[in-house]
């Protein structure tokens, strides 16, 4: 029963923090349900301004001025609304708008009192945090192996995973000693960038079906200073030969969309409600774009060549059988690679 | 991989603020094998299915169990090369005392810092003279 009345009131909130009118400061009665309070308004010193009530969320109170005290205010405000990741979440904003990368400068500028545009926009992004948009796309960026890359919605946010798998293809690059690599949806181009910033005669043709995506890492390779070594193409991949590519590699690679279809139904608010689903959803099981992924490469690389995919643990034995059935593609699954997770998440498939 | 690291604990371990190179014969070098690893992503599907901003280090040194943890940076990857390098540096202080790099360190900017001032008081003096002879006092 307790549970039911709960569910119930996150559910009413959830749907409130939804709507686009929603401001935690102008509607704090939303939270009184079945005489359970939810205490959506912050500290009794946080209050509308100058009593005229115009500009709600920006903070006028006496005390809460400095780092620490904003910090506390908002975490508590992130925990009563169930927001994964409260601390990170205040860290990283107050950080972010401390002008810093690091969540340590908080802790070091502990006492440090906030200018009222600081504060405001302190609340401005804590509010987008209440309806669950990722911090990553809060702040606009996030770090990707060593480089800095802005973030947009929905453009696909690179998991941490990720950057083992550039290890893994600067290892064949190295060893091949190639000059070109293709990437298959680059999403916002973190693979990509990150091969082009590690290998300096390196030449890299990347391709997604979205126009933001391909948007996104054009701006990332500017920002990082290798446009001029990348080829953004804007295509979707189905089973026949991309028109747009002339030649043939050593080394592809790809973080296609690999989540089984019905584990799509139990993904994070944050990922559900913000991230393109056609980043991740691979179909029934998993492997819709890797099978296209895969008969395309088999046209596109040359005689041991190889094709690098970070996939679901469950994928590599189905991917060996599945290329068991379809000789004619030449493709052999050589290795598969462990994550930091101990998971089987990295597949190198060769062509013979 | 492990050759990465390697070379990324030569840049983050020993920051290079002055001229003074220290003596690192006697820093001990890591083993992969002889660390244990664990990270706040944990359990749980990972890879695409997860949306986490905590990536959150801990490095466990087995034979000696000294640990060490990293969060400084928004990038796992970056995080663990921190992690080691943080870790090189314990164990450093540990084995090492008197002659580990950070000693080293400490001694040769205690040193400048003396000099300095030895500078500092020679100078003053000598200006002092100075204003004395001609006759500016
Ligand atoms: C999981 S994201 C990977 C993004 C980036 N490479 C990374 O690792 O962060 C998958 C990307 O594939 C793109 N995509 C999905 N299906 C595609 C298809 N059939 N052809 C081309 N791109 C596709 C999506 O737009 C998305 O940007």
């Amino acid at each position: 029963m307790k549970r039911a009345v709960i569910r119930h009131t996150l559910n009413k909130i959830w749907s409130l923090t939804h709507s686009k009118t929603f401001n935690v400061f102008h509607a704090p009665s939303f939270v009184n349900l079945n005489g359970k309070v939810f205490h959506l308004r912050l500290h009794s010193t946080w209050q509308s301004n100058n009593g005229n009530g115009s500009d709600s969320g920006s903070f006028t109170g006496k005390k809460a001025k400095k780092v620490k005290e904003i910090l506390k205010a908002w975490l508590d405000m992130f925990h009563s609304c169930h927001i994964s990741e409260p601390k990170q979440s205040i860290e990283h904003i107050i950080a972010h708008t401390l002008g810093s990368r690091s969540i340590s400068s908080v802790y070091k500028f502990n006492n440090k009192v906030l200018s009222l545009r600081e504060i405001q926009q302190i609340n401005e992004l804590c509010q987008q945090r209440l309806k669950r948009l990722p911090i990553q796309y809060i702040i606009q960026e996030w770090d990707f192996r060593g480089l800095t890359l802005k973030m947009s919605p929905p453009v696909f946010i690179p998991r941490p995973e990720t950057e083992m798998l550039v290890d893994v293809v600067l290892n064949e690059v190295e060893r091949k000693a190639t000059d070109s690599v293709l990437e298959f949806c680059c999403g916002s181009g973190a693979i990509s960038i990150s091969l082009l910033k590690s290998q300096p005669q390196l030449n890299v043709t990347a391709i997604d079906k979205s126009k933001e995506a391909c948007g996104l890492t054009e701006l990332n390779a500017k920002l990082h200073d290798v446009s001029s070594r990348l080829k953004v193409i804007h295509e979707e991949i189905t089973e026949d030969h991309p028109d747009a590519i002339l030649k043939k590699y050593d080394v592809i690679v790809s973080n296609p969309p690999y989540l089984f279809e019905d584990d799509m139904i139990s993904l994070q608010p944050e990922i559900k409600l913000y991230e393109d689903l056609e980043a991740l959803d691979g179909g029934i099981d998993g492997l819709k774009v890797i099978k296209n992924i895969l008969r395309v490469s088999s046209g596109l690389l040359n005689c041991d060549g190889r094709v690098f995919l970070e996939v679901d643990p469950r994928h590599p034995d189905l991917i060996r059988s599945w290329l068991r059935q379809y000789p004619a593609m030449k493709l052999h699954l050589e290795r598969v690679y462990k994550d930091f997770c101990d998971k089987d998440r990295f597949v190198e498939i060769v062509k013979k | 991989m492990l050759h990465r690291f390697k070379a990324a604990l030569k840049i983050v371990g020993y920051s290079i603020r002055t001229k003074f190179t220290a003596d690192s014969s006697k820093v001990p070098v890591l083993v992969e094998t002889e660390l244990k690893e664990q990270f706040v992503r944990g359990s749980g599907p990972g890879g695409q299915a997860v949306n986490k901003t905590a990536n959150c280090v801990t490095l466990k040194h087995l034979p000696t169990g000294v640990v060490v943890k990293c969060h400084e940076t928004r990038s796992l990857e970056e995080n663990r090369k921190k992690a080691r390098a943080l870790l090189v540096d314990k164990l450093d202080n540990l084995v090492n005392g008197i002659d580990s790099v950070e000693a080293q360190r400490k001694r040769y900017e205690d040193k400048k810092g003396k000099d300095k001032k030895r500078k500092q008081v020679k100078l003053s003096l000598l200006k002092a003279e100075w204003k004395k002879r001609e006759n500016l006092v």
